[in-house]
């Protein structure tokens, strides 16, 4: 098995943008082949990954239409779908193909176009992830979020405060990331203040709804440097399933595809939590972000509330966690996530974060599908 | 009062509500109907962002029923706190373009 270098990002201004999914992850696309140095080179596999474009703007066949955008033929192309997991999926396929020795270049886009319809339509659009069952009782992933954050507060006896504290970390990061949807600093009151949304969380504990595309070029880590002279190595990666019921699960503040996810991306990496010098988790809620921090073992469970209120996941602290704003206050344009959290700790490893740089040699990324369904885990070094 | 029936593996005990094909604790492919009709309240949440065809606010649940079954539902009656008894009852649970959806819900015991 060959090990997998990513040589080039492209990431698009998250937000309301007026264009269709294809042309915005072209934008992505075509600044991740600049960004590599590929531009005129042999592309000879293409990824997307996307949820619902279908749904969101009646499109399919996207990664043909991208192929043609940019023309790539005749790379052969394809849509991969895994709901909020998108991104993450298509960067396990993308790495597989390098790994296999099948591909030598090889683009993973993700990208999401949400703002074409509105916000009852974009949530029931999500919801059709759900069993039957639960979608018949009118759940959703915002509802999925209340039950798990109210169950972590009284069984840990966590403050509803420390959740509003990582709705405050992940926008004050987001200050420094251009590329983020919000660039405003927020308080716990405002927090507390916003509307009830699905109790005991807040307007502020959830990810706005964005339209985003981001991209990376993957090659194989030997020759990588013929491209470009910084390239950073995945040196693992995991993918796993949890219960698609989520009533089903025995501890509802456990996510174990998280769990079974992070250890295999741990044990080809041979790395441990304790290696992880930066992490961009899957934040779609603030409960999230602590449940994913002690899945992944950087904290122990039911104690992960406490890292943010003594700011060790802020920008200064030990383990900065969501360093480009997260879901939160990045934005969520579903498809994108996997790729632009990958993005993000590329970035910070080639030190190219101006204000919110970190010290950093080993990374991690954790994309989440579904509401646990399944996730995907990378480990990303500096070579 | 509604009984829910939930699937009990005839192989390892083991039960689910809903059915799965495989049984999700051995892979056992045979089930007995177990009659679910009073729980207990693991957690819950008040939605004010509701899909279509739900109205708002809604009470949403999960409980644990009688042999460990747990089950998402509405709580269409009484004040849901952690802890709480609940029985099932039916109750019509979301309008859809293809008509009005019924179901169970939960009754919270006074």
């Amino acid at each position: 098995m060959r090990r997998v270098a990513v040589i080039g990002c492209g990431i698009t201004k998250f937000g309301r943008d007026p264009r269709s999914v294809v042309d915005i992850l072209a934008e992505a696309s075509l600044a991740a082949l600049e960004d590599s140095n590929t531009s005129n080179q042999e592309i000879d596999l293409v990824y997307v990954g996307n949820m619902a474009s279908g749904e969101f703007e009646g499109r399919s066949g996207i990664g043909n239409a991208l192929v043609s955008e940019l023309a790539l033929e005749p790379a052969f192309a394809s849509k991969i779908e895994n709901t909020s997991g998108s991104g993450g999926a298509a960067i396990h396929a993308g790495w597989m193909a390098v790994a296999s020795g099948q591909c030598d270049l090889v683009l993973v886009a993700g990208g999401e176009k949400m703002t074409s319809v509105n916000t009852e339509a974009t949530t029931d659009i999500i919801a059709s992830l759900t069993h039957p069952e639960e979608y018949k009782q009118g759940a959703t992933l915002l509802s999925f979020a209340g039950l798990q954050a109210r169950y972590y507060l009284h069984k840990y006896g966590a403050p509803r405060e420390s959740l509003a504290k990582v709705a405050v970390k992940n926008h004050y990061h987001a200050t420094m990331n251009p590329k983020a949807h919000f660039q405003k600093i927020i308080s716990v009151d405002d927090v507390l203040r916003s509307p009830i949304v699905a109790d005991p969380l807040r307007l502020y504990d959830f990810c706005p709804i964005s339209d985003g595309a981001a991209a990376v070029i993957l090659c194989p880590e030997e020759g990588a440097r013929k491209y470009v002279e910084d390239p950073v190595v995945m040196t693992g990666i995991g993918g796993a399933t949890d219960t698609h019921v989520v009533h089903e699960r025995e501890d509802p503040t456990l996510m174990k595809a998280v769990k079974t996810a992070a250890q295999h991306a741990y044990e080809m990496s041979h790395r441990g939590p304790k290696d992880i010098d930066v992490a961009e988790l899957h934040d779609m809620s603030t409960v999230l972000e602590i449940v994913q921090s002690e899945d992944l073992g950087f904290f122990e469970k039911g104690s992960g509330w406490k890292a943010v209120e003594e700011d060790t996941t802020t920008i200064g602290g030990n383990l900065p966690i969501n360093t480009s704003g997260g879901l939160k206050a990045k934005g969520h344009p579903i498809g994108a996530t996997g790729v632009a959290q990958v993005i993000e700790v590329v970035n910070q490893l080639r030190g190219r974060c101006d204000k919110r740089q970190v010290d950093a040699s080993v990374g991690l990324t954790c994309n989440v599908a579904g509401f646990g369904n399944n996730a995907v885990i990378t480990v990303l070094e500096r070579p | 009062m509604m009984e829910v029936k939930g699937f009990k593996c005839t192989s390892c005990g083991f039960a689910t509500f809903p059915k799965h094909t495989r049984c999700p604790r051995c892979k056992g492919k045979d089930f007995s109907e177990l009659g679910l009709n009073e729980g207990r309240l693991m957690t819950y949440t008040v939605l004010n962002a509701t899909p279509p065809g739900v109205p708002k606010p809604l009470q949403l649940a999960i409980a644990e029923f009688e042999g460990g079954v747990r089950l998402i539902g509405q709580v269409s009656s009484g004040r849901p706190e952690i802890g709480s008894r609940v029985r099932l009852v039916e109750s019509k649970l979301r309008e859809t373009p293809r008509g009005i959806c019924t179901g169970f819900s939960f009754s919270v015991v006074a």
